[in-house]
């Protein structure tokens, strides 16, 4: 049945060189056609939410014309599309279609002895190529073009770039790579398992999207300064000014400090009463009974913030329980929710009661792995309840403890709990600055996108080489690792 | 083995802690369950204390939430179909490429691998994540929760690692019987690896349901019928004043029966009570898939 379905990979069964070629092929066909059929660019205005897309053939259609375009509410219109930018776009072209004819040479015909030089350097020049001018096109002020009204403008403020130009570039270095260094016995495994990496493009296709592409701009949005109106490409690049800042101002200085005093007082919380009660819930025995404790103290892990803020706001909101407690007996009222010494031991409070029985998981799993054996033997020997302890119960889950804590070291800048913080905590509470935050309010709401992308990138470059660290850390001394 | 007396007593000691321990861990839930059920009249004769289950309950706050306004339950609706196909698509995808990737002799597996690890380890941050999904079109659309969700690389990495550890003998076997390639995905990976989709599946599904913070940079307010039940229950959590968009005028100075801490605490129980009925059900895979997913945190 499978064969019949794939009969045209038999056919390359021992023409291991043809059948890379066929595939280097299809590939850059589907690229040309993307480049015609999809928008390569698009003028626009947002201010009155205007915008057409141009396509591949409609550059072609260009030179020496204007070309006529719909517009919804408008009506006809007639472009100029900018000299320089359809040239450049056309060479691509160009050298998209060399490459497909240098593939198709060197595939079907004797030159298929050189075929890795010849695809890999035709491959490689067009993708070369394609990087560096998209580049040039998305970054350059000097490039002037035409706007809907007439105006002159830079080429970036008007006219915005499609996405398949940066697929094309990532699709490019992907076949060049397999043109120069995928031999003869690998295209033998690909062929074999052909149908394998068809069930992989939608995966890495959602992972370039959503995984790889938000890394690429952050590193840009953070060596620029962003302006509203320039969009991303159009604010000037400021070099490292964004980092700059990012060790000089002295508020920085104290984001950091309350991430870390957050995070830290969170690692307290969430390993050490965990043990103590896992060690309580392994000495107690009857396993029954233990089973439905158990059960009862997962619960709390599987609600959200919102429902614990929700049952924490029962107690604590101005009429809540404990004020009405305190009224009862005569006190003044506290105001928790708004108090600001009051926020730290909230966050950890309400942490505690989500996470403490999820916490002992791993604690009873240790456990529960120790040989009863141990303890008879210790008994036996005259061990008291603390030699116990300390000989066998603790060495029994150090390791786990030892893991669980070094990742949480590693996590320590992003361990502040920003969900947490933004229920419990507002904009204006000194203490609940803290590196998440800070992104949410300062950077995403007030625009400021470049010094927020540089404060996530040093966020997640130091929490990169920590966690790294650390987890060779717990890899060589106890000898579990995450990966 | 024989058990002293001072081991009896200890045993029994940590057994009481224990209890006492669970019982703190319930009762915020049982009292929210209390209030939630409580008129106004004996709310204020008994100062806001409530103690234990009112002595004339009332189900004036669940039936305002369910009854007189759809909106409540168009963001149930919602968060079931964010939570329903966030949790089947991402196990599609995230077992398939596990499977693909825990194939042996894949040219191309190591770097896709090492790929995959750096996507975890790091992440483009909340500003460019953004700035992806308005570029893609996605804002004001329930897609923009789902579709990004999808890949995860810790789920691929769990899924890996457990497949890797499912005799090959098992597969050689059902290849002489002529299942395909593909097909020893559905015939064998998946039915030797319930534990696994059940707690990873648990995960996703309680993530979904739980998350709020998407659909609040997502999806605007003028689009409030994208909006998730979890955020419909912040906004009316945080203001009580109906200023706030999102806030529900039916929930608020409705001098009826019911306080708003009645109707805000009912609103709480309405949106908790879903993780409450499934918990119970994955609770047999606890042991085998949910050891991972405790590591992941």
């Amino acid at each position: 049945m499978k064969k019949e379905k794939l009969k045209f990979l038999h056919y390359f069964k021992d023409k291991p060189l043809q059948f890379k070629g066929t595939l280097i092929l299809s590939v850059l066909v589907l690229m040309l056609i993307s480049l015609l059929i999809m928008p390569i660019m698009k003028i626009s205005d947002p201010a009155v939410d205007l915008s057409v897309n141009i396509y591949g053939f409609d550059v072609i259609a260009s030179f020496g014309n204007e070309i006529q375009k719909y517009v919804y509410s408008i009506g006809d219109i007639f472009l100029t599309l900018p000299k320089v930018p359809s040239i450049l776009l056309l060479i691509s072209f160009i050298l998209i279609i060399v490459s497909i004819i240098a593939t198709i040479i060197s595939t079907f015909t004797k030159f298929i002895r050189y075929q890795n030089l010849i695809i890999g350097i035709t491959l490689g020049i067009t993708s070369l190529y394609t990087i560096i001018i998209y580049l040039f096109l998305i970054t350059t002020k000097n490039l002037s073009a035409l706007d809907f009204y007439g105006n002159t403008k830079a080429f970036f403020e008007v006219y915005s770039l499609g996405i398949n130009i940066l697929i094309n570039i990532v699709l490019g270095i992907f076949l060049t790579l397999i043109a120069f260094f995928l031999k003869p016995n690998g295209i033998k495994k690909v062929r074999k398992n052909f149908i394998m990496y068809l069930l992989l493009i939608i995966p890495l296709t959602l992972m370039f999207i959503f995984k790889i592409y938000p890394i690429f701009l952050q590193i840009i949005l953070s060596l620029k300064e962003y302006v509203i109106s320039d969009g991303i490409w159009g604010s000037k690049w400021v070099g490292f000014a964004n980092f700059r800042f990012v060790f000089q101002e002295p508020d920085m200085l104290k984001l950091i400090g309350n991430t870390v005093v957050i995070s830290v007082s969170r690692i307290l919380i969430s390993i050490i009463p965990p043990i103590i009660l896992a060690i309580i819930l392994y000495e107690m025995g009857r396993d029954r009974f233990r089973k439905g404790i158990q059960t009862v103290l997962y619960i709390p892990h599987f609600f959200s913030w919102i429902v614990v803020y929700g049952i924490a706001y029962a107690f604590i909101n101005p009429e809540g329980l404990i004020n009405n407690i305190m009224l009862l007996t005569g006190n003044e009222p506290i105001k928790i929710l708004t108090s600001e010494s009051k926020f730290i031991p909230l966050l950890l409070t309400t942490d505690l009661w989500k996470e403490l029985g999820w916490g002992t998981i791993l604690y009873v799993a240790a456990l529960s792995n120790v040989d009863p054996n141990l303890y008879e033997a210790a008994a036996i020997d005259g061990a008291g309840f603390w030699k116990k302890l300390t000989k066998i119960t603790l060495p029994s889950i150090a390791p786990t403890i030892v893991f669980v804590s070094v990742m949480a070291i590693g996590n320590i800048l992003s361990g502040a709990g920003f969900e947490q913080i933004m229920l419990f905590g507002s904009e204006n509470m000194e203490k609940a600055q803290v590196i998440d935050t800070w992104v949410y309010w300062e950077g995403l709401n007030e625009l400021r996108y470049g010094l927020g992308a540089a404060v996530s990138f040093f966020q997640s470059a130091i929490g990169l080489v920590l966690v790294l660290l650390c987890n060779k850390f717990s890899k060589r001394y106890v000898g579990i690792g995450l990966f | 083995m024989i058990i002293s007396r001072g081991e009896r007593i200890y045993r029994n000691a940590c057994a009481l802690i224990a209890t006492m321990v669970a019982l703190v861990c319930l009762y915020p839930l049982i009292y929210v369950v209390f209030v939630s059920l409580t008129t106004s009249e004996e709310w204020v004769s008994r100062g806001g204390i409530i103690w234990f289950f009112p002595s004339k309950p009332t189900l004036v706050a669940y039936q305002k939430i369910l009854g007189s306004s759809v909106v409540i339950l168009r963001s149930v609706f919602v968060s079931f179909i964010r939570t329903v196909l966030g949790t089947f698509l991402g196990l599609a995808v995230n077992a398939l490429t596990a499977f693909v990737l825990s194939r042996k002799d894949l040219p191309g597996k190591k770097p896709i691998m090492y790929i995959i690890l750096f996507t975890i380890l790091f992440s483009g941050g909340l500003i460019p994540g953004y700035l992806t999904i308005e570029a893609l079109g996605l804002k004001n659309n329930i897609m923009a929760l789902i579709i990004p969700t999808l890949f995860n690389g810790w789920n691929i990495l769990i899924f890996k690692q457990f497949f890797e550890g499912i005799p090959k003998e098992l597969e050689d076997s059902a290849r002489i019987d002529g299942v395909s390639e593909v097909g020893l995905f559905f015939r064998i990976i998946i039915p030797s690896s319930k534990a696994v989709f059940a707690a990873i599946g648990l995960f996703t599904m309680v993530g979904h349901w739980n998350s709020w913070f998407d659909a609040s940079i997502y999806i605007d307010a003028s689009h409030q019928h994208l909006w998730p039940l979890q955020l419909f229950v912040k906004i009316n959590l945080e203001n009580t004043s109906g200023l706030n968009q999102g806030g529900l005028d039916f929930l608020i100075n409705n001098n009826t029966a019911v306080g708003d801490i009645t109707m805000q605490m009912a609103l709480t129980v309405v949106s908790l009570l879903p993780m409450l009925i499934i918990y119970p059900f994955f609770q047999k895979y606890f042991t085998k898939g949910v050891y991972l997913g405790a590591v992941k945190g």
